[in-house]
């Protein structure tokens, strides 16, 4: 967990436990936190399809983007597994047009004590 | 009922003797007490269920979707088939970014 060019990462792992499918298959990727997203995690596209969140029933709603726009979302129920920490959150996990990276948001960090230092430009996470 | 020893930080311990002072016998426990009612139902608030419904049926709920994923295999229902909810709702609009 670190904090690169002033942008909080963690590793995690994203996992569709009703599908038993994984993003990654091994390994973990880096996931950027986000408190200005409400929501719960964010993928881009092509994870969602790899973790084949796509294969579930989806629920739609909308995201209102700091330019006021409003963009079309779709997600699943899904998991996101904390590997430092060997912890895990189930949550509602979408995507939309134009997501880059995987992003965490404050319905994520609900349940964590979240230090970010820039002194030292890292990251620590522990649970309430 | 039980007994237990617990250190607080002076600035808490001051605070909690000030608010039950004129409390009476028992007003010090009483505090801790409904503090950490107030903390578990916090906490409580913060879990949620998750249910798989077929055809506008219930057919699956559980505390995680792991769980949930059990139950269905056992019942022989293919997770594609259904519809999951959470006692979270999902909000139908969300902030992606702060203004």
């Amino acid at each position: 967990m670190e904090i690169i060019d002033g942008v909080p990462l963690i590793e995690i792992r994203i996992e569709n436990p009703l599908l038993s499918s994984a993003f990654p298959e091994s390994g973990s990727v880096l996931a950027l936190i986000d408190t200005g997203f409400e929501g719960f995690a964010i993928v881009p596209l092509e994870v969602f399809r790899n973790a084949r969140f796509d294969e579930l029933k989806l629920i739609e709603r909308n995201l209102l983007m700091p330019d006021r726009r409003v963009v079309k979302s779709a997600g699943a129920f899904g998991r996101i597994v904390m590997t430092s920490l060997n912890t895990y959150r189930d949550g509602f996990i979408e995507t939309s047009e134009n997501v880059e990276e995987v992003v965490l948001g404050a319905e994520f960090l609900r349940g964590f004590r979240i230090t970010l230092d820039y002194c030292t430009a890292s990251i620590s996470i522990e649970q309430c | 009922m039980g007994t237990i020893t617990i250190s607080l930080n002076d600035e808490v311990e001051k605070k909690l003797r000030e608010h039950v002072r004129n409390g009476g016998k028992g007003a010090l426990s009483k505090v801790i007490e409904q503090a950490l009612r107030l903390y578990f139902s916090k906490i409580e608030e913060r879990k949620a269920v998750f249910r798989a419904f077929k055809d506008n049926e219930q057919v699956a709920e559980a505390e995680n979707l792991e769980e949930l994923a059990k139950i269905l295999r056992a019942k022989g229902i293919d997770p594609r088939e259904v519809t999951i909810l959470s006692s979270k709702p999902v909000k139908p609009v969300v902030m992606r970014g702060w203004r």
